[in-house]
Parts: structure tokens; sequence; C-alpha cells
């Protein structure tokens, strides 16, 4: 818009970037301190990455992540992709809309010990099942939004087209809604899966008992509780690498999924 | 639309019905429930000591909720200030850190804060103090972890708001001889109320049921209705009462969500009158 | 004349909203019609239920003999282009243009051959592999037109084809579509708001007014003889007086006698085209009909001036003059005049 800004705007916008962005590049330059302490720089050193990739409990966190991650995410995409589209071809509905919505705003300790009375209740065993299911209830929310957002910005009359050229409702879905709505897809999925690798509090009500189902959160919970520890940093450094490259994808794929 | 539907009604419409019923009953003497009826955990709840605690989490996640629309407002008035080809580049800067781990950005302020961290260093090394200050494990601590992790999405909430404004009103008043100041406080604060207010909501409902910062950050020393309910449920074994607790979270976050709804309802009904 | 579309009665109800009522209308082989009226007369509801995007809660559609009433969008015999064009933004012209073929299980070589056929006929032969977006808003109308018109529809429906292209395109675009029509000797049945893109383009114009036929003709009958105060003001320019109807004309307070062929009795208007109005400077001794007034306004267009003359009754009248004649002073007396055979009665 305007080229002037005032000098105190700009600097406020520094401060504000600096004061988002400091606190994890000095966890990213810690992990590479062969020290592993933030007061004395002893030496870039690769050894806590190695300490990190030799300790089983964090290996084994790490592909209970990635399966609760992905099963979650291909359950709640499918699902997710066909409630949208549902709900962006009928007619408009306040009590669906809060239900849909409700997911993404219900303090996730309140999900949490719900999901775990439900449970209880029914007395099934917990694993990395019941974290799976549980985590498909807010992916569905996430997909369901970035996917409706996506509908509402193409042109329906396409899909009245495809229907006067002769089209099955099939065709016309896999022909022209899906394709036309495909950035969505894949940008909700990617934000799924996100949401599902950095989840903690919901994954620790849900786990159970026993060190099986630990999850790769419930892991650096656990190291966060011990104190400060260089691997912690490395850590640290590692997930959010993956989750900054997934939501940089996620933003390639759907441009505008974040800002609109 | 059938399964996603069932599935939302049967993982998140019956626990949350379970929860509801739950507060209505004695709790089990080994934990559990004890389906006698009883409104006791409803007074109990009014005890002073966990009145206390419910506000004081209100006056945290308030004090949290004000500083970071104070922050987010000049921020996401300077992103749409700035050349439109940056603007998209600088929005992702914004939720970059939001869609990372939270635990991790929480750890980050405790290296940041703790007593041989890196603002204690620094100051330090300064001989601006002599004593490291004692920055972590306290209510200060909370909000800044607080204001931390959920002021990118105000920053996004004014933004959408402020970049709706059509530029011309702006000019019109500076046409009209308004100053800067008053063509801010009559013409564009107004129409970003409904921002503003979907932002503050957002980082107040997400503050007070808040259970990571508080623990955290308030090094267990410093109680939140989060933690209070993660006692009662992991520790203390008394459902009913977490129930009852988890059941007053819900209720000051439909009415602030409600007060919201009103508020941009108003606000759009206002722009398309006008 | 054969009607290839026959509408029986159509009655189309949204809640208490009556968007069609009751309306029947036959468009002949080969004929290009339009349906012509104000933004929510029902015009656009009327195409679309045609084509089956909207069910009618009462009436017949007969295309070509057959009752198509029941029948979803895919399977009757005739095609819509639509206001916003609709093309599928992930798919090239080609592909566009080819999806309808497709649905048809044609072989694939008859499908590449009436593409690039369809393609050669709207000049879009180089632009087979680019995307909508790469187009300009003409070349999309185009593209638009040939994935309808490839289809060989018995009827092509056109909803406000040209509303979303600049003037001067549009005029090309109207003798273009009617060229095309007559080439290809398919019906079209176009919806419009503009009444001189109707004028130009259609053998026969349906005037729609809140849901119900106003009037259906071709364009010199709306426009000489509209049998309404509504079509009269709609289509062309139109002085109106208002007054009370005789066997010789109508009565108006304050002016006289106004002659004119007339059927009527009671409160009717006087109804007279700007052109036929000739401006003079004292009553014409020709028995023509004469009011007289002030010049309030004079408006230049270039091809003509429009005069407005306030009459003696407070009413104004509009008379258009050719180019070259001297413009009136503003202020100055004149004389409005028209012969009787241009008066239009109508019901108040």
């Amino acid at each position: 818009m305007s080229p002037r800004m005032p000098a105190a705007l700009k600097l406020h916008m520094v401060l504000f970037y600096a004061f988002l962005y400091v606190p994890i590049l000095v966890l990213m330059a810690l992990s590479f301190n062969r020290a592993g302490l933030p007061t004395v720089w002893t030496g870039f050193s690769l050894e806590w990455y190695g300490k990190l990739f030799s300790a089983d409990p964090i290996i084994r966190a790490a592909r209970n992540t990635l399966v609760v991650a992905l099963a979650s995410t291909a359950l709640a995409t499918v699902i997710g992709t066909a409630l949208a589209v549902g709900v962006e071809t009928r007619r408009q509905s306040a009590a669906l809309d809060a239900l849909l919505f409700a997911p993404m705003i219900i303090p996730d300790i309140v999900l949490a010990i719900a999901l775990l009375s439900f449970y209880t209740a029914l007395n099934m065993t917990l694993g990395l099942h019941s974290i799976i299911l549980s985590h498909v209830v807010f992916n569905i929310a996430f997909v369901v939004a970035v996917v409706r957002t996506r509908m509402r910005h193409f042109d329906h009359s396409i899909l009245e087209a495809s229907a006067d050229l002769g089209a099955s409702e099939f065709t016309t879905f896999r022909r022209v809604l899906l394709p036309a709505i495909a950035p969505g897809v894949i940008a909700g999925a990617l934000l799924s899966f996100t949401l599902s690798v950095d989840e903690f509090i919901i994954a620790y009500f849900t786990a159970g008992a026993g060190q099986g189902s630990t999850t790769l959160p419930m892991q650096i919970y656990a190291m966060i509780r011990f104190g400060v520890t260089p691997e912690i940093n490395a850590m640290a450094t590692i997930v959010m690498g993956v989750s900054f490259a997934l939501v940089l994808i996620a933003q390639r794929a759907d441009k505008g999924v974040f800002t609109r | 639309m059938g399964p996603g539907l069932g599935w939302l009604a049967l993982l998140m419409v019956v626990p949350c019905g379970l929860i509801f019923t739950y507060a209505f009953f004695e709790r089990g003497l080994y934990g559990g429930i004890d389906y006698i009826w009883t409104f006791e955990n409803f007074t109990r709840a009014a005890d002073p000591l966990y009145l206390g605690i419910f506000l004081r989490s209100a006056r945290i996640a308030l004090t949290a909720t004000a500083i970071a629309i104070l922050i987010a407002y000049p921020a996401a008035y300077a992103i749409t200030r700035a050349p439109k080809h940056w603007q998209t580049a600088l929005l992702i800067l914004v939720i970059l850190p939001f869609w990372s781990n939270y635990l991790i950005r929480t750890y980050a302020w405790i290296v940041m804060l703790n007593r041989e961290g890196l603002i204690n260093g620094a100051l330090e090394g300064a001989g601006v103090i002599d004593e490291p200050l004692p920055l972590l494990y306290n209510s200060f601590a909370v909000v800044v972890g607080l204001v931390y992790n959920y002021t990118p999405f105000v920053v996004l909430a004014i933004y959408s708001s402020l970049s709706r404004i059509n530029r011309e009103t702006i000019e019109a008043s500076e046409d009209l001889g308004a100053s800067t100041f008053t063509t801010f406080r009559r013409v564009i604060l107004p129409q970003t109320v409904s921002g503003v207010a979907a932002g503050g909501v957002f980082v107040f409902v997400l503050s007070i049921g808040n259970f990571i910062t508080p623990d955290l950050l308030g090094g267990g020393r410093l109680q939140m209705v989060g933690n209070l309910i993660y006692d009662q449920f992991l520790s203390a074994r008394d459902w009913p009462f977490g129930a009852v607790l988890s059941m007053f979270l819900i209720a000051i976050m439909m009415v602030l969500l409600f007060t919201q709804a009103v508020l941009a309802g108003r606000a759009s009904g206002e722009r398309t009158n006008s | 004349m054969t009607p290839v579309v026959q509408m029986r009665n159509i009655v189309k109800r949204y809640g208490s909203v009556t968007a069609i009522d009751n309306v029947s209308l036959d468009v002949g082989d080969n004929e290009f019609f339009a349906l012509l009226g104000p933004s929510g007369c029902g015009k656009t509801t009327l195409l679309r239920t045609l084509a089956g995007f909207e069910a009618p809660q009462g009436g017949q559609v007969i295309v070509g003999g057959q009752d198509v009433t029941r029948l979803r969008p895919a399977k009757r015999p005739l095609n819509l282009m639509f206001q916003s064009y609709a093309l599928f933004p992930h798919m090239s012209v080609a592909r566009n243009v080819a999806y309808g073929l497709e649905m048809e299980r044609l072989p694939k070589p008859e499908i590449d051959s009436r593409v690039a056929e369809v393609l050669e006929a709207a000049q879009l032969g180089g632009f087979a592999n680019r995307r909508p977006d790469q187009l300009s808003g003409g070349q999309r109308q185009r593209v638009a037109l040939a994935r309808a018109l490839v289809k060989r529809p018995r009827v092509l429906l056109l909803d406000e084809p040209l509303s979303a292209l600049d003037k001067k395109l549009r005029q090309d675009m109207q003798l273009e579509l009617k060229r095309l029509q007559a080439e290809m000797g398919i019906t079209f049945l176009i919806v419009t708001h503009d009444q001189e893109e109707a004028l130009v383009m259609a053998d026969r114009i349906a005037v729609l007014k809140d849901g119900k036929l106003a009037q259906v003709g071709s364009p010199g009958e709306l426009y000489e003889h509209p049998a309404s105060r509504f079509v009269a003001g709609f289509i062309g320019e139109m002085n109106f007086v208002e007054g009370t109807a005789t066997a010789q004309g109508v009565e108006v307070p304050g002016l006289g006698l106004l002659r004119g062929a007339s059927t009527l009795t009671g409160p009717a208007v006087l109804a007279v085209r700007p052109e036929r109005v000739d401006l003079l400077t004292a009553t014409p001794g020709d028995g023509r009909n004469a009011v007289t007034g002030t010049v309030e306004q004079v408006a230049y267009h270039g091809a003509d001036m429009g005069v407005h003359v306030r009459l003696t009754n407070g009413a104004v009248m509009r008379a258009l003059l050719r180019a070259g004649q001297d413009a009136p002073a503003i202020g100055a007396p004149a004389t409005c005049a028209w012969a009787a055979e241009h008066s239009r009665i109508l019901p108040e």
C-alpha cells in the first residue's frame, strides 16, 4: 500500500519478528553447541544428534508418532473431504457449522478427558489405536475447514456445466470437483499431519499406561520435565524443521490456506 | 457426509455429554464414578480455593490477551502498509512458528528465561544486574509463554479485517481534514473491531484452559484451571469434580464466542447498512 | 413454425415467492429467441428450468416433442452457456471442449476432429493447449460457446452471454452470435436484461415481468405496438401522458384531447416515442396533436439531440432532433407535435 511507513512502526515490526524467531533460533543454535549450554559457545558439534538417534525410546516414539499421524491423516482426509463437499453443496445450517468448528476450539484438555472417560466407560484398551481415533476428531475439523474455504473460492457453475455436458454425478466429482479442490485437500492433509505429529495432551490422556504407545511429544514432555538437556535442543530442531517444511508445502499447494 | 458426522457425534458429542453427566454423580472410592445423584461437585467448585484458581486463570488469560492485542495490532497494521508482494511472505513468517510443536515453543522460553538462560546471561554480561532475575516459574513466565504462542493468530485476525477496509475510506477521511491519528481512531479502528474480538477471544479461551504453559513455565507452583482439571483426572482421581471444572471452562468459552459472534454480526450489519 | 421448445404452464416457487407464474411459451426451430426483463423477473430461473437445474412445481417442458420435465440436465438435448462461462480451470481449452463429447463416449478420433473443427470455427485454433486463466474475456466467452456447440444440441441456452464483455466487444459478439446461429441452424434461446441486445439479435422476444409473460413478439412488434405501459417503457424510450381514454384518444387535464386510436375507456396513458415528436415554434395547422411548454434541458448525443420540454400541465416530454438542427434556447417556448397514428393508448 502506502510506501511511507513511520519509523516507530518499522521498529515495532523488527522487534515483533525478533520476538517470534529469537527463541527458536537460539534453540537451533544450541543444538549444535558442543557444551549444549546456553551460556558459552564451545564449538560446533553434531554429538547431540548422534545421541538422539541412538536412543531406543526416542526412535520408538518417533515411529509411534508417524503411525498415529499417517493413520489419522488418511482417515481424516477422506472423511473430512466428503463432509466438506456434502456441507457446501447442501443448505447451510448454523448447528452443523458449530459441530464442525467445535473440535478446533474446545480446550484440548477437555476433549482429552472426555475421550478418556468415553474409552474407559466402554472398557476399551488404550493404545495407539485410541490415539488415532482421537486425533481424527480434530483433524477432521481442520480438513473440513480448509476444503470448505477452497470450495467457496471456485465457481460452482462448473459443476452444473459438467452435468449439462452429460456427466454423471460420480464423473463430475472425479473429473471436475476433485481436481478443483485438490490443492485444498492436499493442504488439509498436510496440516492435519503436522497437527497430529505435534499433539500432546490428547495423546497423553488416551495412550494408556505403559511405554508401548508413547509418542514423540509425550517423550519430549518427559524430557523437558527432567530438565534442560542438549538432546531436547537437537530434537526440537528436527521437529521444527519437519513442521516448517510441511507447512510451507501446504502453503505452496493451496496459496492462501493460512491467509485468507 | 454420514461417516464424518457419525465420527464427530460418537467421539466428540457423546464423550462431552458423558462428562456432562459425570458432573452430577459422586466420585468412586478408588477413582471412577459412583452413580449416586449429587450437586456437591458444583458447591465444591465455589470453594474460595478453587474460585481463586479460576480468578487467577482469568487474570492471567486477560493479561495475555491484552498484551497480545497490543503487540499484534501495530504488527498487522505494519504488514498492510508493507509493499504488496511482501505481505504474503510476512504473513507466512508470522504463522510459521504457530504450526511448530507447542511444547518446543514453550521449552524455548525455559531456555530464554532460566537463571542461566539467555536473557539473564545477556543482562549480567552487560553489567546491568549482578544477580540473575527470577524470570521463570512465575506468572510473568506464563504470560510470556501464552503471548508468544498465541499472538500470531491475533495478527492474522486483525490483518484480515484491516485488509478488508476499503482504502478509499481512509483517503476520504484524510481528504475531509482528519489527522492520521483521528483517521485511525474514527475510521480504521471501528472497522477492525470484529478482527480484534476474534483474535482476543481466541487467546483468552486457549489461555484460560491451558495446561502446558502453566505446567512448564509456572513450574507446577502456579495452578490454572487446566492443571486443576488434569490433576482431577490423573492424580486426585476425582472425575466428577474434574467434569464440573471442564463444564465451567466450556461455559466461559461459549459465552465469549457468542459475544464475539454478536460483535462480528453487528460489524458486518453496519457495513451492509451503510 | 414447428416449436422445438414448448413450455406449458410452468410454475416455480421459492417458499412464498413465485419466481415463475404460469408461463407458457413456444420457441420455433432455428429461431433466435430472447427472454428479456429486468433483474429478478424470473428469466434466468426459466432458463435453468429448461436446462434442468431447477425443478418446477407445475407445468411441462417439452423439447423436440419429448417431455423432459423429469430428466436430469445430462439427459436433455439442450446445452447451457453459463453467465460465468463455468470453464473447468484445471483443463486446457481443448480438454474443456472435448469434455461433453467424452461423456457421449464417442471414439477418440471423432472427438479430436470435432474439437478441432469447432475451435477453428470459434477462431480459437491457436489456443487449444492454453488454460482458461491464460485467455482474455472474449476468448473465454468463445471457449464456453464452443464447448456447448460441439455437442450439437437441438437448442443452445445462453445466460447473459455478453454481460462480462466491454461495450465494443459486446457489439461485435452480438453480430457474431447471430451469424453462428444462422450458419449452424441451431435454436438459440438467450436471456438478457439489455433490451438493445435483444432487439439487435433476436427474431422474437418474450418480455417477462414479475415471473409473468408481459408480451411476446418480434422486435418490430414490441417496439411499435407495446401491449402495456411496462413493455412500452422497458423497450426503447417513451413519453407518457396520463389522462382519460375516449373513443377519439386521451383527454388530458390542461392539455385537451390528444388524438390516437383507442379501444379503451377510463384512466389511460398515451405513449409516443421521442423520435416521433417534432419541435415547433407555433401550433401546426395540419391537425396533428400539439402541446406547448418551455424548453428545460438539451442533451447533445452526437447523432441526435434530446430536448426536454416542460408542458403546461407540469409533465415532461422529450423530443429527438436530428444532428444539424439548431438547438433551442433553454427557457424558450416550444410546441411538441406528433401525428395521431403515432399515439399508443395503453391501460394505466
